[in-house]
């Protein structure tokens, strides 16, 4: 009876809204709605696939795996949850709060050549807070759980945690520096690791940003369509390893599950076109160089500097890659115009990928310094002009 | 792995599509919000104290009249007949077009105040006449066209 009633008033309002009959329903009791987040619901999709190569022997695991090629697909998404404005008593400075929601999804293709196919994936769904002080600072924290697992053997499931603290002073519009800590597997085994960055040059210009420990990038925009940039980042992590055809008969190797982890450092170019700032796709290429992968055995946890022992490790010669992405932006936004601090907000949530994946966006929501107006139709400015304009 | 790429291409497109939608409403108007922002920077001359304290305000304060602006259009776009049904709906449009313009001066006293608080008044005058200067472009750019 109660579900009833409710449905009953549900239904009412429902008409009254919808044929506009609420007596209130004039222009002057209609709330104000402003766009409610500054920050776009983003998802994002990375392919990246380096040359194979062969491995040098060291042992007869080496011996058995035999070469080492991978592939990586990366499909991902932030999108904003909760933002909240403070101001100062005379309303002449706004602070602001943001929440938002990260996930996504990383498969790592690995095909040794003496084994069957593996694909280790990473799922992750994480939470990121940003808090901008309107002054200089900004505070950035980042959580993100995942999920390890080769697909295909649910026992090799293993939930892990990387995190990111970061603290951002905005000293001038031409130079920020970062500093903080960061929990990541993105070296091929768990590292707490201090952060420190520093940016020199515009954020809208040709700028260096230095991060460490997740990248050093030049960047240099090209035209109204285009921006180019010189990077050296690491990328690797800390998958769960199911041993089912062995790696080595006889050893210690012979665990069912393993811990694989693996790191490289890129050295590439990549180009961005960004027909708008909702849409931008990036192709990059460049060199792999200090490759490494490493098994572990599972009895084994992290020891009191939070770093696994490692039983077997092989360095993998330097090879080519090609990377491939595209990032899509939805929604309306609160406007960010020529706004320093919201700039740098917008660089953190862009230049730190969620999932520990260390994928960077291009700022596409800056202001172009060579915006041009091109054609217009009235009823797209007509906001801006009264009829005395014209005379 | 097959599968994924699918699923990858699938979602791609859908998205593309989504976009696609999505940015013909509202990118005209960014783009001119954009431009005026760009106009103003050029010809006032702001210390980084001065811009690091402004934007934020007239960011809000045009994201404000935007809304303000929107909630009017919606009701009375561009493509409405001028013959009004009724003396009633003539009436509420007229009512509904002076509650805009109060609107809109509320929010510019407002944020008048805010701006000679954070600039000297002779630059929020400048800005004004900026305001004003960018409308003559797009005028005559309207024209050229």
């Amino acid at each position: 009876m109660k579900v009833a009633k409710c449905f009953c008033v549900l239904l009412i309002c429902f008409v009254l809204n919808h044929t506009k009959l609420f007596a209130f329903d004039s222009i002057a009791s209609r709330p104000i709605k402003l766009p409610k987040h500054y920050f776009n619901t983003t998802i994002y999709g990375n392919f990246y696939i380096p040359t194979q190569r062969t491995l040098d022997t060291v042992n007869k695991v080496s011996e058995r795996l035999k070469s080492y090629k991978i592939s990586q697909l990366t499909l991902g998404f932030t999108t904003p949850i909760y933002t909240k404005d403070y101001h100062n008593k005379d309303s002449t400075r706004i602070k602001n709060l943001h929440f938002l929601l990260t996930g996504g999804l990383t498969n790592l293709y690995l095909n040794f050549g003496g084994i069957s196919e593996h694909t280790l994936s990473k799922t992750y769904l994480g939470f990121r807070g940003l808090y901008n002080n309107g002054k200089r600072s900004i505070f950035f924290v980042e959580v993100a759980p995942f999920i390890t697992q080769d697909r295909g053997y649910r026992t090799t499931r293993t939930l892990r945690l990387s995190t990111t603290l970061l603290y951002n002073c905005s000293v001038n519009d031409r130079f920020s520096f970062r500093i903080g800590f960061t929990r990541s597997f993105l070296y091929g085994n768990l590292f707490n690791l201090p952060y420190v960055g520093v940016r020199i040059g515009r954020l809208d210009k040709v700028n260096l940003s230095l991060q460490f420990p997740r990248s050093v990038t030049l960047s240099i925009p090209s035209g109204k369509y285009i921006s180019t940039s010189l990077y050296a980042k690491p990328q690797g992590g800390f998958y769960t390893f199911s041993n089912h055809d062995s790696i080595a008969l006889g050893s210690i190797y012979d665990h069912k599950t393993l811990y694989f982890g693996r790191t490289e450092f890129l050295l590439g170019t990549r180009i961005d076109v960004i027909p708008s700032k909702h849409i931008n796709f990036y192709l990059s290429g460049g060199l792999t160089t200090g490759n490494n992968i490493q098994f572990f055995p599972t009895s084994g946890k992290a020891n009191m500097i939070n770093r696994y022992d490692k039983n077997y490790k092989q360095k993998i010669k330097n090879g080519l890659f090609v990377d491939f992405g595209v990032v899509i932006k939805f929604g309306k936004t609160k406007s960010i115009y020529n706004n320093l601090q919201m700039y740098n907000a917008v660089d953190m949530n862009n230049s730190n990928s969620s999932g520990d994946n260390n994928l960077q966006h291009t700022n596409t929501e800056l202001l172009k310094s060579n915006i041009k107006l091109g054609k217009s139709k009235t009823d797209d400015v007509i906001d801006l002009i009264d009829a005395q304009d014209l005379y | 792995m097959k599968t994924s790429y699918r699923y990858f291409l699938i979602l791609l497109f859908s998205c593309l599509s989504l976009v696609q939608l999505y940015g013909q409403t509202d990118a005209k108007r960014d783009k001119i919000d954009a431009l005026r922002t760009a106009f103003i920077n050029n010809r006032v001359d702001f210390t980084s104290k001065e811009a690091q304290d402004f934007w934020p305000l007239y960011n809000e304060m045009n994201d404000k009249l935007n809304a303000v602006r929107k909630t009017f259009r919606q009701k009375y776009n561009a493509q409405t007949n001028y013959n009004f049904q009724t003396d009633k709906e003539a009436d509420e449009y007229l009512a509904a077009e002076l509650t805009l313009r109060q609107k809109e001066y509320e929010l510019y006293k407002d944020y008048y105040e805010k701006f000679k608080k954070v600039l000297p008044v002779k630059k929020v005058a400048a800005i004004r006449r900026a305001e004003e200067s960018f409308k003559r472009e797009i005028i005559n750019s309207i024209k050229e066209n």
